[in-house]
């Protein structure tokens, strides 16, 4: 477990920032932090960095303090320094003087090679998100936190940055922090929903999506799908058919154990012409909404 | 890129390292210059008061210079340093810096090791400056006063600069630190109200140049200058850990 936190409460006068947050990130997954404004993904983000003191409650970091990176919604750096230097730095104070290739790399990969010697303070928000993705990469941290890290980008660089956090699942830990939950659904294998300073859910972002909704099958089928519709409903586990504009249908069923085992024979008995079948997830969205409102 | 050379490029790439150089040589040259024709401005101003000044000798160059350079010279060399110190004022900035650095001493340290120096060297320049012009205009000045006074006030500067540390550890942002640094030395200040406490204090380094081209002897600052540097280093020691206590 490279996080774990027991109780974590992080008062602010009268108003709790944090309530209780038991979170447990493991070695290697990229783990989704989400939940409205002001449900304390920053401040979470920042106690892990170790900016911020908990209130109460137990933080355990198990990597050195200097391999974990935070990378803010809104990185600054001294305006008069260049992309190179920057990144440059962010290196040097980690691991001493940096190769030159290294950090050229890095700034290529976040996207920056044509800014390499410009100075920081003419960057649009979107190339200092960029640059704070460099910084906090170049040192090859062992736990990168990452706060709205496409906040600003176009839908092209938050392609690039999404594929950047998809990449590095397996070769560290992140911690993703969102309100955009498409791209926690893409990237995050694991999710943490976080509201009023509690954590509603953790877990496997599939275990979420599949167990949260009402259990259904989609089926797709070659044709017929009224007459192949009207046999299911006579099924007793069988509690709802619908068929979608598409010809595809979808099948709510009691539990997903007896659409697994009489599914198909369901079919069979229709003389269905079954394209694919596979059981229906809930978008993330779906499931936020379920659980804090 | 160190932390130190980090230092070297704010002082290079903003105002402050080219503020701090004119400002201190525009003093060194003006000091002497208002010292020796300070009758002569007046009555070429067309005024009738009538003022009455006796002859300048060289020390009121040096007199003119101090005067201004420890206001307005140092009102420089303190806003430029807390922009330097403050750097929790920005807190996207600071997170860089504080997941980063391996103790808030140590950021601390880097930022002293080169603002004591960089103030100590404009000093030193514009002393050189206020020494040439009082001799092309007034006269000479004495060698030793002159060096032990550059080293003196050199000290204050490096002083002063500790309490922008200890100021930026109180405050976050620039100018609240610079009230701060400025309360901390009006509180230095009012120690020296007591006569035995006073002999004691840094303050006493800021004008020890004049005070050695009068009467005084090197000597007699020492005390001043043991005083100064211990409580510098306690100001940076403070500094440290209260940035390292201070929540973003």
């Amino acid at each position: 477990m490279t996080v774990m936190t027991r109780g974590l409460r992080k008062q602010y006068g009268a108003h709790a920032a944090l309530d209780g947050v038991d979170m447990e990130v493991t070695h290697g997954s990229v783990y989704g932090l989400v939940g409205p404004n002001g449900s304390g993904k920053t401040t979470l983000l920042s106690i892990l960095a170790g900016l911020r003191r908990p209130t109460e409650g137990e933080c355990s970091i198990n990597v050195p303090r200097e391999r974990v990176v935070l990378a803010p919604d809104t990185p600054q750096f001294e305006p008069w320094l260049t992309a190179r230097e920057v990144v440059a730095l962010a290196y040097s104070l980690v691991l001493g003087t940096p190769p030159p290739e290294r950090v050229e790399q890095t700034l290529d990969e976040a996207g920056l090679t044509d800014a390499l010697d410009r100075r920081v303070g003419g960057f649009s928000r979107g190339m200092l998100q960029r640059l704070g993705l460099a910084a906090a990469l170049v040192a090859d941290p062992e736990l990168l936190l990452l706060d709205e890290p496409a906040a600003a980008l176009d839908p092209m660089g938050r392609r690039e940055v999404l594929d950047l956090i998809a990449r590095e699942r397996g070769s560290r830990t992140v911690v993703f922090s969102s309100h955009i939950l498409s791209d926690v659904q893409e990237v995050c294998d694991t999710v943490g929903i976080l509201r009023n300073g509690r954590l509603l859910y953790q877990g496997p972002l599939a275990q979420l999506l599949t167990g949260s909704a009402a259990p259904h099958y989609l089926v797709r089928l070659r044709d017929r799908p009224d007459q192949v519709a009207q046999v299911l409903r006579d099924v007793p586990w069988v509690r709802s058919v619908d068929i979608s504009r598409g010809g595809a249908i979808r099948v709510a069923v009691s539990r997903l154990e007896d659409a697994e085992c009489g599914l198909p024979a369901a079919l069979a008995r229709a003389n269905a012409r079954v394209v694919s079948f596979r059981p229906g997830e809930a978008s993330l969205e779906e499931v936020f909404l379920e659980i804090t409102t | 890129m160190s932390l130190w050379r980090l230092e070297l490029l704010r002082l290079r790439r903003t105002w402050r390292g080219p503020a701090l150089l004119v400002v201190f040589i525009f003093f060194g040259l003006l000091g002497p210059f208002t010292a020796r024709y300070l009758s002569d401005i007046v009555s070429r101003l067309g005024s009738n008061v009538q003022l009455t000044v006796t002859a300048a000798v060289p020390a009121d160059g040096v007199r003119q210079y101090l005067g201004n350079i420890m206001q307005l010279g140092l009102l420089t060399a303190i806003a430029a340093a807390a922009g330097a110190f403050a750097f929790d004022g920005e807190s996207e900035l600071a997170a860089f810096l504080r997941t980063r650095v391996r103790s808030m001493q140590v950021l601390v340290l880097a930022r002293f090791a080169v603002w004591a120096p960089a103030t100590a060297v404009v000093f030193a320049l514009g002393t050189a400056a206020a020494w040439y012009e009082t001799r092309v205009l007034i006269g000479s000045l004495g060698v030793e006063a002159m060096l032990f006074g550059t080293l003196y006030g050199a000290l204050y500067f490096a002083f002063v600069i500790s309490l922008v540390a200890l100021a930026a550890s109180i405050a976050r942002g620039v100018l609240g630190t610079v009230v701060v640094t400025y309360a901390l030395i009006a509180g230095v200040s009012l120690l020296g109200l007591v006569p035995t406490i006073g002999e004691w204090l840094p303050g006493r380094l800021a004008n020890a140049m004049l005070g050695l081209l009068t009467d005084a002897t090197p000597a007699q600052y020492v005390r001043s200058a043991i005083v100064g540097a211990v409580a510098a280093s306690l100001a940076l020691w403070v500094a440290g850990i209260r940035l390292s206590h201070r929540e973003l």
